[in-house]
């Protein structure tokens, strides 16, 4: 066995990462110190420093999950479409006719608040990534914007997403966006992706087949976005946030484009047995996923294509430069690999080997410089009970201006149609996409709690309710979840209480409406000076459109207007998604209402139609849902009880 | 994408330069009027190039945009080989950012020098990219790839650019294209009139102008998206008029198709 270098003598070689004098490295990292004594415990022998900085990043909340993850089992994963679920890059549903989808929403929140552009962006590329690493091409982005006002860095925010998904060639074709000074010093940049793969052609990142090789190919890697993971994501932010703007990587969407089509083409010549993206955490997060199982991976850091002289071999591990992958390959395939790289004209080395020792071994120059039984980085996560204590009632803010005013500047910033598989576009509840050459499509949403609302389940409830209902508007029978929860410190018992309040909401919806939650994302810490945003379980859906020719569209002359009214509770809104959804193919308009209620919605669904009509609103419109347009033949056969003609389009 | 239903006599190159995006739905538009499309990637051969009796400059953002959008392109040597070609008479299309490309590389007006530019949209009230359906007008011109329509005829498509307005030094520039028939489509109203104001002249472009072509008619640099109205389905709802009613059968032909059926016509009779 190498000798292992003793850097534990070592201390200027982190400090870097050690902002604040005085306190031990561990600390500085992000770890407790009963988390060192875990670690010590683990290895049964003093980790050195490089070992440190990778447990910092693994076992922090953002790749770790130790807050989350015991709450996170409640909700319901499984089901007969689902291929893939949680603990993947993304979640894989089947969709019939040998084709499946995957799709995941992730936050990049804290990156976001520090510099809104290239936060933004790169939140885009990393979740695009993520869907790549399934063997799967990305066909659509949402995005789900939560920030105090519509300001310079909301602005910088949309220009960000703009800038990745535009260059790329992925069309972004929905989401949300909520203006609330509860987010003013805490905004929220979920971004979700969905990509289209046949069946067999399921990549998973797990590495296979001791002797296999590790290839390392994208960008080049260099010191941007080191620690991103623990020092963005799992701290709260405070005064001097500016400082943290090193760990902020910058996205480069021109080699995400060439990485995309490179790795479909490795996938799609089956020549990779696995595929795995470098994001957070880097490469100490991609390799410990892929040796996780048992398998081992021994990696060469100094074969690591350099973009900085003289990088630490720490640096190079944890590095979050974008536009990376990893692939392990068999050594037969290794030569056409590298010719499909090289027509990509993106830079590439074999960086190490698939082992069978379990362990993640890393070396540079030939010197061991860390080595951890990969379990450890991962399986043995630390796992927090989070202290549970009800927050007191509070009442609903109240809904800023802004949100009333049309979204539609913000949309045109974003290609909606690049691919050509948009159906039906940004505007209306969910876009729908064709799934070409068929006439089925995919009706797609995300959605969050209505603005203001602060009762964790209900919100939990809401988001999932309201994006399902937003696919079942536009013709999609809803068939699978993913979910990103935003919330405060989770280390508080009362944000403690309201993250597991949330979870409870979504199963509870997600079991009503009998779909499962096959992937998501957890983003906690969202603190400002102690204050908190609001309990924002942000939820995309994603359905399965028949047919794309009978999706509910625009009224038309003559049509009655329908109210549907349903109770609150999630089986009658679980009833009502399914009636919306199996009554599409006969509704000329179906639109969902969200926080402006029924007049509101009725302007939206005339805006959209570009018709104008009278309607008396009925005096109490409690437990209105959606409204509907039929011709007037059809309206009586609608198996709805609770409908409510109030008028008809002239 | 390639083994359309043409015949190798009606090979057309889909030309990718790196950050080229929209290469795989111009590809599918090719094949759908019976062209047999090949995406031909920056790192191929030049000289291969010549097997192609067409050619098409596909969206994107080539070479990350970097100085002026199409700026970079226009010195890739495969972008020379294109010159050529025209000369020869062998048609290009360049649709957004290849048409930042042909104007940018002075194939577009055609001549000695760069006479016109694709400048930063001018809107009220905001900057950048900007992404949504107007209606072009098919003017009077010796364009191959709008010589199947009626000039007047009014079509919708969509817009998605930072930088479409065509402009020139000259302030005679643009005016004279128009006089010579060199502005096959210009931006205009649902009912035919040339759209001076925003939205529907969606970048400040001068004389309302879309689209620009050589003055032999083989080369057209075009900022809407064609390919992205090949299927009526993707037409929006707010296009209104005959194509926004037709906009409910999702597979049939769309307005954009017209170009690209001008030049498989093209192609299969000379």
């Amino acid at each position: 066995m190498e000798r292992l270098r003793d850097l534990s003598c070592e201390p200027a070689r982190l400090n870097s990462l050690t902002p604040v004098a005085e306190q031990p490295l561990h600390r500085a990292l992000g770890l407790t110190d009963g988390e060192l004594h875990r670690i010590r415990d683990l290895l049964g022998r003093e980790p050195n420093h490089f070992e440190l900085a990778v447990f910092s990043l693994l076992w922090s909340e953002h790749c770790g999950y130790k807050h989350s993850a015991p709450l996170l089992k409640r909700l319901p994963s499984s089901g007969e479409r689902v291929l893939q679920g949680p603990g993947e890059n993304a979640g894989v549903i089947d969709i019939g006719d040998g084709l499946a989808v995957a799709f995941k929403v992730e936050s990049h929140n804290h990156p976001s608040a520090v510099e809104p552009f290239q936060g933004a962006a790169t939140g885009v590329g990393g979740i695009l990534r993520d869907i790549v690493a399934m063997g799967a091409r990305p066909i659509a982005l949402l995005d789900g914007l939560r920030f105090g006002s519509p300001g310079f860095m909301f602005k910088r925010a949309v220009a960000g997403i703009a800038h990745y998904g535009n260059c790329t060639g992925i069309p972004t074709v929905g989401g949300e966006t909520v203006f609330d000074e509860a987010y003013e010093h805490n905004c929220l940049v979920n971004a979700m992706c969905l990509g289209l793969l046949p069946v067999e052609r399921l990549t998973r990142a797990r590495a296979r087949g001791s002797g296999n090789l590790v290839v390392l190919y994208g960008a080049t890697t260099g010191r941007d976005g080191i620690g991103g993971a623990s020092v963005l994501a799992s701290q709260e932010l405070a005064e001097g946030a500016d400082e943290k703007r090193p760990s902020v990587q910058v996205g480069d969407p021109f080699t995400g484009k060439k990485l995309i089509e490179a790795s479909l083409e490795l996938v799609d010549g089956g020549l990779v047995a696995s595929l795995q993206d470098c994001g957070a955490a880097g490469l100490a997060s991609a390799l410990a996923e892929m040796a996780r199982d048992g398998a081992g991976v021994d990696v060469s850091l100094d074969q690591v294509p350099l973009r900085e002289d003289a990088m630490e071999p720490w640096e190079i591990m944890i590095s979050e430069s974008q536009e990376r992958m990893v692939a392990v390959v068999e050594p037969g395939r290794l030569a056409e690999v590298q010719a499909v790289l090289d027509k990509w004209e993106l830079h590439h080395a074999v960086i190490g080997s698939v082992s069978n020792t379990g362990d993640l071994r890393c070396f540079f120059a030939g010197d061991l410089e860390g080595a951890i039984p990969a379990s450890l980085l991962t399986d043995e996560c630390p796992r927090y009970e989070v202290e549970q204590e009800p927050r007191p009632p509070r009442a609903r803010t109240a809904i800023a201006a802004a949100n009333r005013e049309s979204k539609a500047w913000i949309y045109e910033q974003y290609d909606q149609l690049v691919q050509s598989r948009t159906v039906r576009r940004p505007g209306l509840d969910a876009a729908v996409l064709r799934l070409l050459p068929s006439y089925r499509g995919l009706a797609i949403s995300l959605d969050g709690p209505p603005v203001g609302e602060l009762d964790p389940f209900v919100a939990g409830a809401k988001a999932v309710l309201g994006a399902a209902r937003n696919v079942a508007c536009a013709g999609g029978e809803p068939l699978a979840l993913t979910d990103c929860l935003n919330f405060g410190n989770p280390e508080k018992p009362e944000i403690g209480w309201e993250l597991a309040q949330a979870i409870e909401g979504i199963a509870q919806a997600a079991e009503a409406l009998g779909i499962p939650v096959v992937s998501g994302n957890v983003s906690l810490y969202n603190e400002t000076d102690g204050r908190a945003i609001p309990p924002t379980p942000v939820v995309g859906c994603v359905g399965l459109v028949a047919n794309v020719r009978r999706i509910p569209s625009r009224w038309r002359s003559g049509d009655a207007i329908l109210v549907a009214e349903a109770g609150e509770s999630v089986a009658e809104q679980a009833a009502l998604i399914e009636f919306l959804w199996r009554s599409a193919p006969v509704l000329s308009l179906a639109h969902d209402l969200s926080d402006g209620g029924l007049e509101r919605a009725i302007a939206e669904a005339a805006a959209w139609s570009g018709t104008e009509t009278k309607v008396e609103l009925p005096a109490n419109p409690a437990g209105a849902a959606a409204v509907l347009a039929v011709s007037a033949d059809q309206a009586a056969g609608l198996g709805w009880e609770r409908l409510v003609q109030i008028g008809e389009v002239a | 994408m390639s083994g359309g239903r043409g015949t190798s006599a009606a090979r057309v190159a889909v030309v990718q330069l790196p950050g080229v995006n929209c290469e795989a739905e111009t590809a599918r538009a090719l094949e759908r009027v019976g062209l047999d499309a090949e995406v031909f990637r920056w790192t191929r051969p030049v000289a291969e190039l010549s097997r192609y009796q067409g050619y098409v400059l596909p969206g994107g953002f080539s070479y990350q945009d970097r100085v002026r959008a199409g700026a970079l392109a226009a010195k890739d040597p495969l972008i020379a080989e294109l010159g050529a070609a025209a000369e020869r008479g062998k048609p290009i299309l360049g649709i957004c950012n290849g048409a930042q490309v042909l104007v940018e590389s002075g194939l577009v007006p055609g001549g000695d020098v760069v006479e016109i530019g694709l400048a930063r949209n001018r809107m009220p009230d905001r900057t950048g990219y900007y992404a949504r359906w107007v209606h072009v007008r098919v003017e009077r011109s010796r364009c191959v790839f709008t010589s199947t329509l009626e000039p007047g005829t009014v079509v919708p498509l969509p817009v998605a650019h930072g930088e479409g307005r065509f402009t020139a030094r000259d302030p005679e520039r643009i005016p004279a294209l128009v006089r010579a028939g060199q502005t096959p489509l210009r931006y205009a109203t649902v009912r035919g009139a040339v759209a001076r104001d925003f939205p529907a002249n969606p970048n400040g472009s001068e004389a309302a102008v879309a689209a620009v072509c050589n003055a032999a008619g083989n080369v057209l640099a075009l900022m809407p998206h064609p390919e992205r109205a090949q299927d009526a389905g993707a037409v929006s709802r707010s296009v209104g008029g005959a194509w926004g009613e037709r906009s409910q059968n999702a597979h049939a032909a769309g307005p954009g198709l017209f170009l690209f059926e001008a030049l498989a016509r093209h192609i299969l009779e000379a």
